[in-house]
C-alpha cells in the first residue's frame, strides 16, 4: 500500500475518531448541562419547601407563644377593665372606690382563659396538620390553610396571616372578658340595669344600632345578646342605678377595705336611700296636694323606743336596728334571745304596726306579752310598747 | 358554731315571697296578722344571724341557695319599707323582684342540697 494511501486511511480514521470524540464530548457536555439544570431545579424546589416549612414553624412558635402568655393577657385585660370600670363609676356617679378582693374573679378569669386557649389550640392544630414540606410552589393556595385564612389577601405571607389571626383572637378575647366583667362587676355592686351604647360609627351592625340608647336589665338580655358579647362587637353597657337618666351624684369618696363590693354597696345604699327619701318627699307632697291632711294621732306615741325597758338585764347589749327605726337588746349568752323595739307607722293600715311596739323571742321562738310562744307574724307577737313587761324568769 | 333556726328562715321567706300573704296581712285586719316588710327582713337576715354567717362565708343551705340569699340581701338592702305605705309597697317593681328572689331561694332550701352545713342548722 503506498504511503500516501496508508496515510490517507489513517487520516480518515483519525477524522472519524475525532468526530466521534467531539460528539461524545458534546453529549457529555449536554449531559452535564442537563444534570446541572435538573439539580438546580431540585435545589430551587427544596428551597421553596424549606422556606415554607420555616414559615409554618415560625407561625406555630408564634401561636405557642401567645398560648403561653394567655394567663398574662387575661390578667392584664382584667386589670385594664377594672381601671376603666373605676373611672366610669367616678365619671358617672362621682364615686371613687378601691376594691381589693373579688372572690369570684379567679374562677371567672380561668374560665375565659380556657376558652381563649381552646381557640388557640384549634388554630395550632390546623396549622400543624397542614401538608408541609410543601413540595409544589403554590400548593399553599390550595391547602386547608388557604381555607382557614381565606379572609386575607393571597399575596400576604402565611406568617402574616397567622399573626393577624392571633391579633383578632386576642382582641376578641379581651372584648368578651370586658363584657363579662362589666356584667359581673355591675351586678356585684347592685346595678341591675344598663343603657346599650354603640360606637356610633358606620361599622355598628344594624341590630345593635337599634339597641343604642335603650334601657335593658342584666337579668333579661335582648335577642342580640349583651353589648360586647357578639363577635367583634364594640358596644358597651352604660350602668344606671334605676331607670334611664336616673343618676344621683354623691360627694367623691374613697374607702379601702378587703371585702367584695362592700364599699361600693355601702355607697350605693346611701345613694339609693337618698333617692328613696326624695321619692318619699315627692309622694308626700303629692298626697298632701290630693288629700286632706290626716288627723293627728288621738294620743301621743308612748315611750321612747331607744330607752331600755325596765327589768331587761344590764348586760344585754343594746344595738341599733338594721332596718327602719328602732333598737334591739340582745342576750350576750344567746343571740337568739332578744327584745326588739320598733317605731310604729301611724299611717299603717295594720293595727299591729301603727304604734311603737315590741317583739321579743327566746331561743328563736317568738313570744306574746305573757311570754307564751306565738307565730312571729301574729298580732300577739307585736306588743304595744306601753304594754310590754320584760320577764326575767323566762331567761334564767 | 353559730346556730341557725331553719324554720324561722323558711317562715320569713314564705312571707317575703308571697303577694297573697302580704295583701291579706296588710289589708285584711280580720286575720289577726301583723306583718311589715322591714321586720320580715330583720327576721330573715339579722335576727336569725343568717347575715352574719353568710358574710363569714359559712355554708348554710348549699352554695346555690347561699349565693341566692346573698343576692336577695343586696336587693332588700336597697328597699326600706318605712319609706312607703303598704299600698304603695305591695306593687312596687322592686318588691316584685324581691318576691321572685325569695321564692327561688325558698324552693332551693326546701329541695335540700344533700351536703353538710358548716353552721349549727336546727
Amino acid at each position: 500500500m503506498p504511503l500516501s494511501a496508508a496515510m490517507s486511511d489513517d487520516l480518515q480514521q483519525l477524522r472519524v475518531d475525532h468526530a466521534a470524540l467531539r460528539m461524545r464530548v458534546a453529549l457529555l457536555k449536554l449531559e452535564l448541562a442537563y444534570d446541572r439544570a435538573v439539580k438546580a431545579e431540585a435545589r430551587a424546589a427544596v428551597a421553596d419547601s424549606f422556606e415554607e416549612m420555616l414559615t409554618v414553624s415560625a407561625g406555630l412558635s408564634l401561636i405557642e407563644g401567645v398560648m403561653r402568655g394567655a394567663e398574662n393577657i387575661t390578667q392584664s385585660a382584667a386589670e385594664d377593665h377594672w381601671q376603666n370600670f373605676k373611672q366610669q363609676l367616678r365619671d358617672k356617679f362621682n364615686i371613687r372606690v378601691v376594691l381589693q378582693d373579688e372572690p369570684w374573679l379567679p374562677v371567672f378569669l380561668k374560665q375565659r382563659e380556657i376558652e381563649f386557649l381552646t381557640t388557640l389550640e384549634k388554630l395550632f392544630e390546623r396549622v400543624d396538620s397542614a401538608p408541609w414540606p410543601l413540595a409544589e410552589k403554590h400548593s399553599l393556595r390550595h391547602s386547608p390553610l388557604r381555607l382557614e385564612f381565606k379572609a386575607l389577601t393571597p399575596g400576604q405571607s402565611l406568617f402574616g396571616q397567622i399573626e393577624a389571626r392571633l391579633e383578632s383572637e386576642t382582641l376578641r378575647h379581651a372584648q368578651r372578658l370586658s363584657q363579662g366583667l362589666d356584667q359581673k362587676r355591675q351586678q356585684a355592686i347592685g346595678i341591675t340595669k344598663y343603657v346599650w351604647r354603640t360606637r356610633g360609627d358606620n361599622k355598628v351592625r344594624a341590630a345593635h344600632a337599634a339597641n343604642d340608647g335603650k334601657l335593658f336589665e342584666w337579668r333579661n338580655p335582648p335577642a342580640t345578646g349583651y353589648p360586647g358579647e357578639d363577635f367583634g362587637c364594640r358596644c358597651w353597657a352604660d350602668p344606671v342605678l334605676d331607670g334611664a337618666g336616673d343618676v344621683f351624684i354623691e360627694p367623691a369618696d374613697e374607702v379601702r377595705v378587703a371585702g367584695m363590693g362592700k364599699v361600693v354597696i355601702e355607697i350605693f345604699r346611701r345613694v339609693i336611700a337618698k333617692r328613696a327619701a326624695r321619692q318619699a318627699a315627692e309622694r308626700a307632697a303629692r298626697d298632701a296636694a290630693r288629700k286632706p291632711k290626716p288627723a293627728p294621732p288621738s294620743k301621743p306615741l308612748p315611750g321612747n323606743i331607744l330607752k331600755r325597758p325596765k327589768d331587761i338585764p344590764e348586760n344585754w347589749r343594746q344595738v341599733p336596728s338594721n332596718k327602719g327605726e328602732g333598737t334591739k337588746f340582745v342576750d350576750p349568752k344567746n343571740p337568739h334571745n332578744y327584745v326588739r323595739i320598733s317605731r310604729g307607722k301611724p299611717d299603717s293600715s295594720n293595727p299591729g304596726q301603727s304604734v311603737d311596739h315590741v317583739r321579743w323571742q327566746k331561743n328563736g321562738m317568738s313570744l306574746d306579752k305573757y311570754g307564751n310562744p306565738v307565730s312571729r307574724l301574729s298580732r300577739d307577737s307585736h306588743i304595744p310598747l306601753d304594754e310590754f313587761k320584760f320577764r326575767r324568769e323566762l331567761f334564767e | 358554731m353559730i346556730r341557725i333556726f331553719k324554720n324561722n328562715i323558711i317562715e320569713a321567706l314564705e312571707a317575703l315571697s308571697s303577694y297573697a300573704f302580704q295583701k291579706t296581712a296588710w289589708f285584711d285586719n280580720n286575720q289577726g296578722l301583723s306583718y311589715s316588710y322591714n321586720e320580715n327582713i330583720l327576721d330573715l337576715f339579722y335576727d336569725s344571724m343568717l347575715d352574719e354567717v353568710l358574710k363569714a362565708g359559712e355554708v348554710v343551705f348549699g352554695k346555690d341557695a347561699d349565693d341566692l340569699l346573698r343576692d336577695l340581701e343586696l336587693a332588700t338592702a336597697k328597699l326600706d319599707g318605712s319609706d312607703y305605705s303598704e299600698a304603695a309597697l305591695i306593687d312596687l317593681p322592686q318588691m316584685q323582684i324581691i318576691r321572685e328572689k325569695a321564692a327561688h331561694a325558698l324552693a332551693l332550701i326546701k329541695a335540700g342540697w344533700g351536703g353538710r352545713s358548716s353552721v349549727d342548722l336546727v
